[in-house]
């Protein structure tokens, strides 16, 4: 149970109240309870976020003005009621305008995910001589910080995310290899990128959430509000625009891959010919609406329909263990599940009653057959 | 910012041209604000309309002075609070009035929506009804800082109470919103 103090925190930081250094208190308290942090993060968004319900409509506040008219006439005929109250004093130095609060009302979430395949060495992305940030996961573990700008990043298993030190420039540029959900404060004076291998993602002012698989040799953007610009690394004229609720699938390998140009969605019109993609609807589990793409920053391993071959690199990076799969016709058998803090154990025997093979634990490598 | 400038703008119109138009729109921009502030102490609309009313006369009648306000949404809430308290005196026998008073039955939901932030449906309406069940001081506090944007210690000089009173009751709302939503997760 949390004390009182981290409370405190929250509340002065939501009021714009809170020093620099009681921000970082409240992050590193934050980072030793992962649970409290969501429940926080769902406050915080919801607090920045106030419905316009309780203003007066706009007739409403003519009617008032009418009234206040009539009384401003007659007004001067009688002397008011009460004088007003002493002028409040003089406040020592004028505070800086700009609000968090403010700040944050322009959130917009993305996630991205993307594995590189282990022998990358070439960056591709020559970094900048800055300082440079890194943050790195380990496999099994899940953690969370905050950028410069005040974005936070959400980072899966055995990720890695590099950003400079304080966003220098005119651009907030964030290399990533792995998987790492992104709360993005807005800034239209300097766009926010993230750059992974295969594609840059823009964004413009939108929900959404990237997912690319190196090792499974496809990148996945999934857009929930708004829009995201993408472009291909190897094909910088080429920028795909996603409408809401759409996800797009590119092959890491090559733009001039199989072509699967599949397009379930209704607005997905774009000039995919050529490509290597497809474009498809976000999965939505029906229960609470939520996005399957995104359940692991939740502590959730979810497989949307995914191969045996998936769920096993999942699984790999999620409990740190290895997965040998014997029976090269299992390969491909798909899986739909969601685990809520289950072990491995209890994941394991879940998927081999529906699936219908035998498994062993041998320390930290499973051998399915 | 934008704000600021613009009421900062209008107030030397008022103040320096006796420009009525402005003065009209300083009078709908803290109009949300100070409406509601007024209702939730007298609990009656023709008297809250009076109120904002009597308190932009007045403010008209200072126009000489306005520019000497340091924080004209502060004398505006105040000018509220003690018009409102004054007519609650008049009306009743008893001349002291406590915040616990204060009613607000309606507190602003979220303009989220439950896939905007991911999260499912009942947890944005748990945390709407833990604050609706917050007690009036408490709740009237959380409304000064998330709805109308005022600072603590605006706060503090608007209800005459200190800073580290509001800062005591913000983190009384906050424990009691979030950990409504823990209960929800858990479920």
């Amino acid at each position: 149970m949390p004390n009182n103090k981290i409370w405190q925190l929250v509340a002065r930081k939501l009021s714009d109240e809170a020093s620099p250094e009681e921000r970082k208190e409240l992050e590193s308290l934050l980072q030793k309870d992962p649970e409290l942090a969501y429940q926080v993060d769902i406050y915080c968004h919801y607090f920045d976020h106030p419905s316009r319900e309780t203003d007066r409509t706009a007739a409403a506040k003519e009617k008032s003005l009418d009234f206040f008219r009539r009384q401003f006439e007659a007004g001067f005929a009688s002397p008011p009621e009460i004088y007003p109250a002493a002028f409040p004093e003089p406040k020592p130095g004028a505070r800086p305008l700009k609000r968090w609060v403010a700040v944050a009302a322009g959130l917009i979430t993305i996630a991205v995910t993307f594995f590189f395949l282990t022998e990358n060495k070439n960056k591709h992305h020559q970094l900048s001589q800055h300082t440079q940030n890194e943050v790195n996961t380990l496999p099994g573990i899940r953690s969370r910080t905050i950028l410069p700008d005040g974005s936070v990043v959400w980072l899966n298993a055995d990720s890695k995310v590099i950003y400079d030190e304080n966003f220098r420039g005119n651009l907030r540029e964030v290399h990533l290899e792995g998987e790492a959900f992104f709360d993005v404060v807005k800034d239209d004076a300097r766009p926010f990128i993230i750059h992974t291998k295969t594609i840059d993602v823009r964004v413009l002012g939108t929900a959404f959430n990237v997912r690319s698989y190196g090792n499974e040799n496809s990148t996945e953007t999934a857009l929930f509000r708004g829009s995201v610009e993408i472009t291909l690394r190897n094909k910088p004229d080429k920028k795909i625009v996603l409408k809401p609720n759409e996800k797009i699938k590119i092959s890491n390998k090559s733009a001039d891959g199989i072509e699967s140009r599949n397009l379930a969605s209704a607005s997905g019109k774009n000039n995919t010919n050529a490509l290597s993609m497809q474009v498809s609807k976000v999965h939505f589990r029906e229960k609470d609406s939520s996005a399957l793409d995104v359940l692991w920053v939740k502590n959730k391993l979810a497989f949307d329909a995914e191969t045996l071959e998936l769920v096993a690199k999942k699984i790999e990076r999620w409990y740190d263990v290895k997965v040998k799969i014997e029976n090269d016709d299992l390969r491909n058998v798909a899986y739909s599940a969601i685990f809520d803090n289950e072990n491995i154990e209890e994941v394991m025997e879940a998927l081999k009653i529906s699936g219908n093979f035998k498994y062993t634990i041998d320390k930290d490598v499973i051998t399915i057959r | 910012m934008q704000n600021e400038l613009q009421i900062q703008y209008w107030v030397e119109q008022v103040a320096l041209f006796n420009d009525q138009s402005a003065f009209e729109k300083i009078f709908l921009h803290f109009n949300d604000g100070l409406y509601n502030l007024a209702g939730s102490f007298v609990k009656d609309e023709q008297a809250a309309e009076e109120i904002v009313s009597d308190t932009f006369i007045n403010l008209w009648r200072n126009r000489v002075r306005l520019l000497e306000i340091e924080n004209l949404k502060v004398y505006l809430y105040v000018s509220v609070k003690n018009l409102s308290i004054k007519r609650l005196s008049r009306n009743r026998s008893q001349p002291d009035f406590s915040i616990n008073d204060i009613f607000l039955p309606h507190l602003a939901d979220t303009s989220l929506d439950p896939e905007d932030i991911l999260v499912s449906k009942a947890m944005l309406q748990s945390l709407h009804a833990a604050i609706d069940e917050l007690p009036p001081k408490c709740k009237l506090i959380f409304k000064l800082v998330r709805e109308d944007g005022l600072r603590y210690k605006e706060i503090a000089q608007i209800l005459n109470i200190s800073v580290k009173t509001i800062d005591a009751q913000m983190a009384i709302a906050t424990k009691r919103i979030v950990q409504s939503l823990s209960l929800i997760i858990q479920k």
